[in-house]
């Protein structure tokens, strides 16, 4: 009983001070908030990625010309049937482009609407009605198939946008790049074979430019596929980064935890040493109470103190944040485990100083450096550094804590997540023997 | 040993490398007295207190607490007992009801005998008003109050007080003063330690003198004076230190005594009417002006100088 009143009379005190608040939940979640924040609009309630829709204004005025009437529309028909977009309408470069900027693949990213002038546009945009304008001159595709003429799409956009402008510029680079490639391609194919005596000219030309456009105009569509697929993620790839995120902040969190857990055994044992200085120690020694049961209270008073912290942590963690780290039974085996690896780590730390003056230093030497070593794997997460900073963190009693917890989020199998507590469970008995040995020689 | 005492030592000793606190030493405390133990700083109070209320092991010897050996039966010795100790040793982020219900389920109290005895001790240090409020927000004399009563929060037999007025005001110290003095109204044995020879004058029925360890006078006020037999003590301050006057007053026929620091000379005379025209007289041949004279009846202060050549305060 006189356990429990020890130990209560602990908690209350350290439950009173708003230092050890402020570093037992305080920081910790401000920490991870910080981390949430950061990385909060990457998310969006249905942990699926927001990117900003833009709206773009087209002014496609291209005209077309005879070759691409009579050489490219029946390969078009052939390649709308293999593609998802629909180019079989297009009467020139410029509908393609049209059509291919309105694409279901593009239509989260991209609203677009047409006028028929790129004054319309331009003015649509200055009213910030749209965010991009593109302007298709008239002689686009007459230009395109021409293997000197030269031509050039305009974007015209919103100064104070920069996503959004920047995905449309990279859709329309890559179409457009992929017809300036192929007239060169036709432009040193013809210099070779006239110089080799072998003339390529007037219809023939023309011929092979209708070819290589129609093939181009497959290939533009599957690399512009390709394209948007990296500026906007499929639905898989969503999915994939959504998980990225909570085990981010999820790490952040549990490493914060755990650090901030070790903090706190080692301040609330420095409850032995500011009693002793007090006089209140020797005072309890004075009463009819065994020594052990004493430091035993102490020590049950550290454990429940983080108990409490970790446990309501993880429940802060799950109720604001949304993390789910894994599986309960797993999370309360790992709490119970690191209350008491933590509160072993700060009896051993306090049991080989002589005073609350050098308390300081274990602080900075130990507590934080052990700390962050053994939270360093939250930093490194996928990185290459990672299997190294991961052998690095299991010299510290931190990082077998880190690594269970990571192990259960993941979802690991059971055997590797209770290899991992019970390698804390291990520092947790070598710290506290050390601990409650010196201090009993002390005490004696 | 003596059933009947409230404490009994025999050659009791603690020694700290080579240093001997404490050195040998024997005395008896009976049922329900007020027994002082007066000395310096460093006389060895302390650790004998430490050893009685089982803090500190004896290198040698033994000693009994209310019939219980200090060696043998260390709970019964605390379960007795209840210990003041010099500093204040309290919770200061607890109220002092918080601080009196947890020092109270240190000594097993629990349930309405627990709040009954918080209650009455409460009353008893006169804070039942100020009972919730944290102790760190306490005055000095509050504190040392609440610091005594969690002592009497088990009706011990037997309280041990280690200079429990240290660094107080005098209302504060006159409050302690009398509550010690109801104590053994009560009949609860009481051992005081102190260098404050009023203290031990008021309080005590018997003293003991201690100095390097070693009880060096033992008795009640009047038996200790009668060591100093008819001497009195005078104190002079004088304008500059000469070695030829003091020499000169240590030859002076009927002084006993002569101890000079900061320009502060004590002396244990015989008759001070007679000495003090010599002691001017050998003064104003060594041309030193006296500034000041005091003149003191036989008290404790005066015993300690004259067994061992020493002011308590030093």
């Amino acid at each position: 009983m006189k356990l429990l009143d020890i130990a209560f009379k602990d908690m209350l005190s350290s439950f009173r001070s708003y230092f050890a608040l402020a570093f037992m939940f305080g920081v910790p979640i401000l920490m991870t908030g910080i981390f949430y924040l950061a990385f909060g609009g990457l998310r969006s309630g249905g942990g699926e990625f927001n990117l900003p829709q833009t709206s773009v204004v087209i002014a496609n005025m291209d005209q077309g010309s005879a070759q691409f009437s009579t050489g490219i529309s029946s390969d078009l028909q052939n390649l709308s049937s293999e593609n998802s977009v629909n180019f079989s309408d297009a009467k020139s470069l410029g509908d393609m482009v049209t059509i291919m900027l309105g694409s279901g693949s593009l239509q989260d990213v991209m609203q677009i609407s047409q006028v028929n002038d790129a004054s319309s546009a331009m003015k649509l945009v200055d009213e910030q009605k749209a965010g991009v304008a593109v302007i298709i001159p008239s002689d686009f595709t007459s230009q395109v198939f021409n293997s000197s003429g030269q031509t050039s799409i305009e974007l015209y956009n919103d100064p104070t946008l920069s996503l959004g402008p920047s995905i449309v510029e990279g859709v329309i680079r890559q179409f457009a790049d992929s017809f300036a490639a192929t007239k060169i391609t036709i432009q040193v194919a013809q210099s070779e074979l006239n110089q080799a005596g072998l003339p390529l000219e007037g219809a023939a030309v023309q011929d092979l430019m209708q070819k290589a456009i129609s093939l181009t105009s497959g290939q533009g569509q599957s690399a512009g596929n390709s394209g948007v697929t990296v500026i906007n993620p499929s639905g898989a790839s969503t999915s994939a980064s959504s998980q990225d995120f909570f085990l981010i902040i999820g790490s952040v969190m549990g490493g914060m935890m755990i650090f901030y857990a070790f903090f706190t055994g080692t301040s609330t044992a420095q409850s032995i040493l500011t009693e002793e200085e007090k006089g209140t120690l020797q005072r309890l020694f004075s009463t009819p109470t065994s020594h052990s049961i004493i430091l035993g209270g102490k020590l049950l008073a550290i454990e429940l103190t983080i108990l409490v912290q970790v446990a309501v942590l993880l429940l802060f963690s799950y109720l604001v944040f949304g993390i789910h780290l894994g599986s309960f039974l797993f999370l309360a085996l790992f709490t119970v485990v690191v209350a008491l690896a933590a509160g072993s780590f700060g009896l051993f730390l306090m049991s080989l100083l002589k005073n609350t003056r050098q308390v300081g230093v274990i602080y900075g030497a130990v507590v934080s450096v052990s700390g962050m070593i053994g939270i360093s794997s939250v930093f490194t997460l996928g990185s290459s550094s990672g299997s190294f900073t991961d052998t690095l963190s299991l010299l510290v009693p931190q990082g077998w804590g880190m690594r269970a917890l990571l192990k259960i989020m993941e979802g690991a199998d059971s055997s590797i997540i209770l290899l991992s507590l019970a390698g804390l469970l291990g520092w947790a008995v070598l710290l506290f023997l050390i601990g409650a040995m010196r201090f009993r020689k002390r005490f004696a | 040993m003596n059933d009947v005492s409230g404490i009994q030592t025999k050659n009791l000793h603690r020694h700290f490398g080579d240093i001997h606190a404490v050195d040998g030493i024997d005395f008896e405390v009976k049922a329900g007295e007020i027994y002082s133990l007066l000395g310096p700083n460093g006389a060895g109070k302390s650790t004998t207190i430490s050893m009685l209320a089982c803090l500190l092991r004896p290198t040698q010897g033994e000693a009994w607490v209310m019939g219980h050996s200090i060696l043998k039966q260390q709970q019964q010795v605390k379960q007795a007992i209840g210990v003041v100790p010099q500093e204040v040793a309290l919770y200061e982020d607890l109220s002092a009801r918080e601080n009196l219900t947890f020092w109270g389920k240190m000594y097993g109290l629990r349930g309405d005998e627990l709040k009954q005895r918080v209650d009455k001790v409460l009353e008893i240090i006169e804070l039942a008003d100020r009972q919730k409020e944290r102790v760190g927000k306490y005055s000095g004399g509050m504190k040392r109050r609440v610091n005594i009563g969690i002592a009497l929060l088990n009706t011990p037999e037997l309280i041990i007080m280690d200079e429990p007025t240290v660094g107080i005001d005098p209302q504060s110290r006159r409050r302690i003063l009398d509550n010690v003095k109801e104590l053994k109204a009560q009949g609860v044995t009481v051992l005081y330690t102190t260098h404050y020879m009023e203290e031990a004058q008021e309080l005590s029925d018997r003293i003991a003198i201690m100095d390097h360890g070693k009880i060096i006078a033992e008795g009640t006020h009047e038996e200790l004076v009668k060591i100093v037999g008819e001497l009195d003590r005078v104190t002079l301050e004088i304008n500059t230190e000469s070695d030829c006057v003091l020499e000169n007053w240590k030859k002076t026929p009927g002084v006993h005594k002569v101890k000079a620091e900061d320009g502060v000379i004590d002396l244990l005379v015989e008759d001070s009417n007679q000495v003090l025209p010599s002691l001017f007289e050998s003064a104003n041949d060594a041309q030193v002006r006296i500034t000041s004279v005091a003149i003191q009846e036989p008290n404790l202060e005066t015993v300690f100088l004259h067994l061992t050549g020493r002011a308590l305060r030093d």
